[in-house]
């Protein structure tokens, strides 16, 4: 027999009490794997929604005069007499990077004015199609242009030429087919001519060259690191962050978490205060059985080490119980409230948590007591006094 | 040279108008082999002393050596030792754990020992005192009150200590039981422990080999049983034999 062998009679002794103690970490614990859950659940959702909402990255030339904007983001060189541009390979090298399996898409960009009845308008050569798949926010009237005769309008542009799909349009004295309109997005694309990459690469004489590429990531978290690798690999551009749909994210995944987790800090200190005060209680109740242990020779840290172990089991209970029950209402949660519309995936990361806070709040709330239990005088604890 | 030496001893409580004096420059010797009751009046200062020689309860004034060694000099966690190396306690109450059975309720002092044979030296604690292996097994409330009583001096012999400490060791047992229990201490000072018993009954002074009686903090006899009696309870005449301080 050793002071385990003592420390777990004593708790099948005192069931009720011991079930108090479990019941209270157990909900401390499991108010934080729950909450956890579903704020990291939530960021992950979020972070998908929001990363599919567009480009988190531009990659331009490297240059100090800037003139043309688009996606707010400044085109180098426009009005300088001279437009620098990306090497070819750029596209090549975006893709290559380390990290590459966190970029969802590269889509490469040229802008170039161009002419029609006389008027100047900005046109963009990209791939159109795998455009239109990352913003999401396009609503396309007709559809995309799949042949290098093909156009699209923005709706200002479309405003002004009053062409409707299946129109013809001269551009630079080249005939091209309106295919469709973007209806009103507020941003640059209603002052944009978009048609395929190698339609305006033709169109223009300007061959094999970009403006910029957008690099849309598979998570804002990426975002930093695929920052760093592609201004490595593509040493003469200049690669940008676009910082509101990271920083909105990041501002969002923080208040919810702060507020999840302020939530959570509450619940834990109540139930260490419900763990402390059931100890000091059955602290209070064994006085004698405590003065008997002092009287055959335990030291005072025999007695607070006692208490301790018997802390550290109901610790262990209570994390058992409270990662199940978190766990469990993790699931729960989304499927009662389908607005939320989350989909939760265990993560190990939680359940370690929710272990460790088992034990910090059992054995925190446990060291008063103990060292209570340890301090008791035997002979008072006898009645001797 | 005497296992316990009380040395002018004295235990206030209290201060000013609330000062009461529980014992006043007490002193006495104990042999090992002595079979020793304390007997005295309710407040008399018996219980006192008992958690004195205990090593529980660090006097005002005076000293407790036992095997010569300055108990309340040493500090706590010394004192806990001493404690178990040398003295073994019978409660009044018998205070056994009740979740623990027998045996691991003689194991107790030997838990927070880190060596072998804990269990074979409970059971041969227990044999000693007439118990077996199967009443081993038993929680205290599975056994009698006499086997209750066994089993606390079990656990107070299972260390071998010199001093066996017993606080009315017969007084919640019945008449048959009680006896037993002070045959079995009988034993104990025939084998060598020195054995105090703090009781208030006559009747269990009949094996003993000394009594001192207490009366407000100060010895008032230390003689043999049968010349230092007291009458009753709350006695008046004092007996006969040395009167102490």
């Amino acid at each position: 027999m050793n002071l385990r062998a003592i420390a777990v009679g004593s708790l099948k002794r005192r069931k009720g009490k011991a079930a108090l103690v479990v019941l209270g970490i157990a909900v401390a614990v499991a108010a934080l794997v729950l909450v956890l859950s579903l704020v990291l659940s939530l960021r992950a959702t979020m972070d998908d929604k929001l990363s599919k909402f567009g480009s988190n990255l531009v990659v331009t030339p490297a240059s100090s005069r800037l003139s043309l904007s688009y996606g707010g983001v400044s085109v180098a060189g426009a009005g300088s007499g001279e437009i620098p541009y990306l090497t070819d390979s750029a596209l090549q090298e975006v893709r290559s990077v380390p990290s590459a399996a966190q970029v969802t898409a590269a889509v490469p960009v040229l802008l170039q004015p161009v002419k029609i009845d006389g008027r100047t308008f900005l046109a963009m050569g990209t791939d159109v199609a795998e455009s239109s798949t990352v913003k999401l926010w396009w609503r396309v009237q007709g559809r995309v242009p799949t042949a290098p005769g093909e156009v699209l309008m923005g709706q200002s542009v479309r405003n002004a030429l009053g062409l409707d799909p299946g129109k013809s349009v001269t551009i630079n004295g080249r005939p091209f087919t309106v295919t469709g309109w973007l209806e009103e997005t507020g941003a640059e694309e209603d002052n944009l001519i978009i048609m395929p990459l190698e339609a305006l690469s033709d169109l223009t004489g300007v061959k094999g060259r970009l403006n910029l590429i957008e690099v849309t990531a598979a998570s804002t978290g990426a975002v930093d690191q695929l920052t760093k690798e592609i201004s490595a690999s593509v040493p003469d551009a200049s690669v940008v962050s676009v910082k509101k749909s990271v920083e909105f994210t990041n501002q969002a995944n923080s208040s919810l978490a702060g507020f999840g987790l302020t939530i959570t800090l509450l619940i834990v200190i109540i139930s260490g205060l419900v763990v402390m005060i059931t100890m000091l209680t059955s602290i209070k109740e064994r006085q004698k059985e405590i003065g008997v242990f002092r009287a055959v020779g335990y030291k005072q840290r025999h007695i607070g080490k006692l208490v301790l172990i018997e802390a550290t089991v109901m610790s262990a209970g209570g994390a058992i119980v409270g990662v199940i029950v978190g766990s469990a209402a993790a699931f729960v949660v989304p499927l009662l409230v389908r607005s939320l519309s989350l989909t939760v995936t265990p993560n190990p990361l939680v359940i370690v948590a929710g272990v460790a806070l088992a034990f910090v709040v059992g054995l925190l709330a446990a060291l008063y007591p103990a060292r209570r239990a340890a301090a008791m005088d035997p002979a008072a604890a006898l009645k001797y006094i | 040279m005497a296992i316990v030496r009380v040395d002018e001893v004295s235990r206030h409580y209290g201060e000013g108008d609330a000062r009461v004096v529980a014992l006043d420059r007490v002193s006495l010797d104990i042999e090992r082999g002595d079979y020793t009751a304390i007997m005295g009046p309710s407040g008399s200062g018996k219980t006192t002393l008992l958690s004195i020689l205990g090593s529980m309860n660090p006097p005002t004034d005076g000293r407790l050596l036992v095997d010569d060694i300055d108990v309340y000099a040493l500090s706590q966690e010394r004192q806990a030792d001493l404690r178990r190396e040398y003295i073994g306690f019978v409660f009044q109450q018998l205070e056994l754990i009740p979740y623990l059975s027998a045996l691991e309720n003689v194991m107790l002092p030997l838990a927070i020992l880190k060596e072998s044979g804990k269990r074979e030296r409970a059971l041969d604690a227990l044999c000693r005192v007439g118990l077996d292996e199967r009443k081993a097994r038993r929680l205290p409330s599975e056994l009698s009150g006499g086997e209750q009583g066994r089993v606390a001096i079990a656990r107070a012999v299972v260390n071998n200590p010199p001093i066996v400490l017993a606080d009315e060791p017969v007084g919640s047992l019945d008449q048959t039981t009680g006896r037993q229990i002070l045959t079995l201490l009988r034993e104990l000072a025939d084998g060598g422990h020195a054995v105090i018993m703090v009781t208030h009954n006559p009747e269990s002074t009949a094996e003993v080999d000394r009594v001192i009686q207490i009366r407000d903090g100060r010895i008032t006899c230390d003689e043999r049983p049968e010349i230092c009696t007291l009458p009753e309870e709350e006695g008046e005449a004092l007996p006969v034999g040395g009167v102490a301080g």
